[in-house]
């Protein structure tokens, strides 16, 4: 009986009237502000769009492999619905492909943003993060 | 009344817009979308004169979409009730007349025209008093005071009264009556 | 007392006896009853309140959108409206002139693109605006802006052209409610200058 009273509640609890679904921010955001797609002009946009983080950024300038996986299956799917492509191509059609190639040259045009566990954020380009030595070999390993 | 004011949209942009001309493709695509719309809490959006910000672009996750919040100017039109403004008659009828300020309705009922004013069904229906010297027929500009709204999904709906001072018929465009 | 309410059946007298106490304690969430009418009829009553709860949402957005007291003529019109910049026909005749040339460069066939809003509000201003030329709008503004006046009425007194005082008080009673110190001497000064302006244009 207990058990029932239990289980009662807790489907009272989930039904509850819906609350409206936030939608999550995304922690990955394009960066495409500018106009011209001149990697100069981009780097200034950000060093000038960064305002929650005044005093020096605290996490790690290395890129995680999820970062790395959610990054390029994002820009893949992009590329994919006829994104324009920022690198030059030599031949390559897959567009996972153009995306790592993408990573490797530097010109995805994505921030990421990283939620801390207080709720406070980090945005980090992705050129400036650095992609670790064994998984270049990876990005460039066709 | 017409108002100057700073609205807010989200902004959904495909992938292939992202080339050099994404702000020309999201400002093309905010017209396309918001002008012409009617929201009851601000009205008619008539036009977008600027746009003040594009924030940063957020990714859809999944769908490779991304989300810009943007600010934008634009003039819109929201009739209140208590407003007097001017109006010019597009339907006669016994029930009373319609009549449009802009991009909005307004109803006139004949409780709400002054009582000394009689509806004649002639070739051009109209309301006329007694002696004849004012007539409100299709095309006549009236002065109306706004008592009521109704807000629609699409549209507004006002209620409008002639019935007090200095409110009616408008003889000459270019003065008050 | 729960155990007694598990064996109620919809339909039963205890079970309107239940009804009753839901429904005093709807207002005060007394957590056993709470308890007992989830052991009885839960899901009836699950969905009872999520109605409750959802009219409650209704009915405070429909009052939000709707503004009971909202009235113009004193100049209750909304804080978002009463911050924001008011234009007058001449003024938005202006705007939307430039805006249809803008359109025009753009693209060959202008009318195809513009909404009916837009066409219909275009249409309105041109007729109803007092001052055709840009310098005679400036001016206008310029002498309703001298009287401390609210945004919304200089923009009905500049819309309107009321020609007496009288009927300047008519078209914007807000002008002289709430003791405001605007004089009829300054108001028959200000409707002379507006109609010099017309008179010169």
């Amino acid at each position: 009986m207990a058990d029932d009273d239990y289980n009662d509640m807790d489907m009272g609890y989930e039904d509850e009237p819906p609350e409206p679904e936030i939608e999550e921010g995304a922690e990955v955001e394009e960066e495409n502000n500018d106009d011209v797609p001149d990697d100069i002009i981009g780097a200034e946009n950000e060093e000038k769009e960064q305002e929650p983080v005044e005093h020096p950024r605290k996490t790690s300038k290395y890129m995680t492999k999820y970062e790395r996986a959610r990054i390029l299956g994002t820009r893949a799917l992009q590329i994919s619905m006829n994104a324009p492509v920022m690198v030059e191509l030599e031949g390559e059609t897959d567009p996972l492909e153009i995306a790592m190639k993408e990573l490797r040259e530097r010109k995805i045009p994505f921030t990421i943003r990283r939620y801390l566990p207080d709720g406070s954020y980090e945005d980090w380009g992705v050129d400036e993060l650095i992609v670790e030595d064994s998984w270049k070999r990876q990005v460039g390993g066709d | 009344m017409f108002f100057h004011i700073t609205l807010e949209r989200n902004m959904q942009l495909h992938p292939r817009h992202f080339g050099p001309h994404l702000r020309d493709k999201l400002v093309a695509k905010l017209m396309k979308d918001v002008e012409g719309t009617c929201s009851g809490r601000h009205g008619f959006v008539v036009a977008i004169t600027s746009v003040e910000d594009i924030g940063k672009g957020l990714i859809r996750e999944g769908t490779g979409f991304v989300t810009f919040p943007v600010k934008y100017q634009c003039v819109v039109f929201r009739p209140f009730k208590g407003e007097i403004l001017e109006a010019v008659v597009t339907m006669v009828n016994k029930m009373g007349f319609f009549a449009e300020a802009g991009p909005v309705q307004i109803f006139v009922s004949n409780h709400l025209i002054p009582d000394d004013m009689e509806f004649q069904s002639e070739d051009v229906s109209n309301y006329t008093t007694s002696d004849g010297s004012v007539k409100i027929q299709k095309d006549s500009e009236v002065r109306l005071k706004i008592i009521g709204t109704r807000v629609d999904a699409t549209e507004i709906f006002s209620i409008g009264t002639i019935k007090d001072d200095f409110l009616g018929v408008i003889n000459d465009p270019g003065a008050a009556s | 007392m729960r155990c007694g309410v598990v064996a109620t059946r919809p339909g039963s007298r205890s079970c309107e006896i239940v009804d009753r106490v839901i429904k005093s304690c709807l207002a005060s969430f007394d957590v056993d009853s709470f308890f007992l009418y989830l052991l009885d009829r839960k899901s009836g009553f699950l969905r009872r309140r999520r109605e409750l709860a959802h009219c409650d949402g209704l009915e405070s957005s429909a009052t939000m959108s709707a503004d009971e007291d909202e009235n113009a003529a004193e100049l209750k019109i909304g804080e978002e409206f009463l911050k924001a910049k008011c234009l007058m026909n001449c003024e938005v005749a202006l705007i939307l002139d430039r805006r249809l040339e803008q359109l025009q460069q753009m693209s060959d066939d202008p009318t195809n693109q513009m909404s009916q809003v837009f066409e219909k509000s275009h249409q309105y201003v041109k007729r109803f605006s007092r001052y055709k030329n840009q310098d005679a709008v400036k001016q206008v503004r310029e002498i309703l802006s001298r009287n401390k006046l609210a945004e919304f009425e200089l923009c009905v007194l500049g819309n309107l052209c009321p020609e007496t005082v009288e009927e300047a008080i008519a078209m914007v009673p807000s002008l002289k409610s709430k003791g405001r110190a605007l004089e009829d001497d300054a108001i028959e000064k200000m409707l002379n200058d507006l109609s010099l302006i017309k008179k010169f244009e």
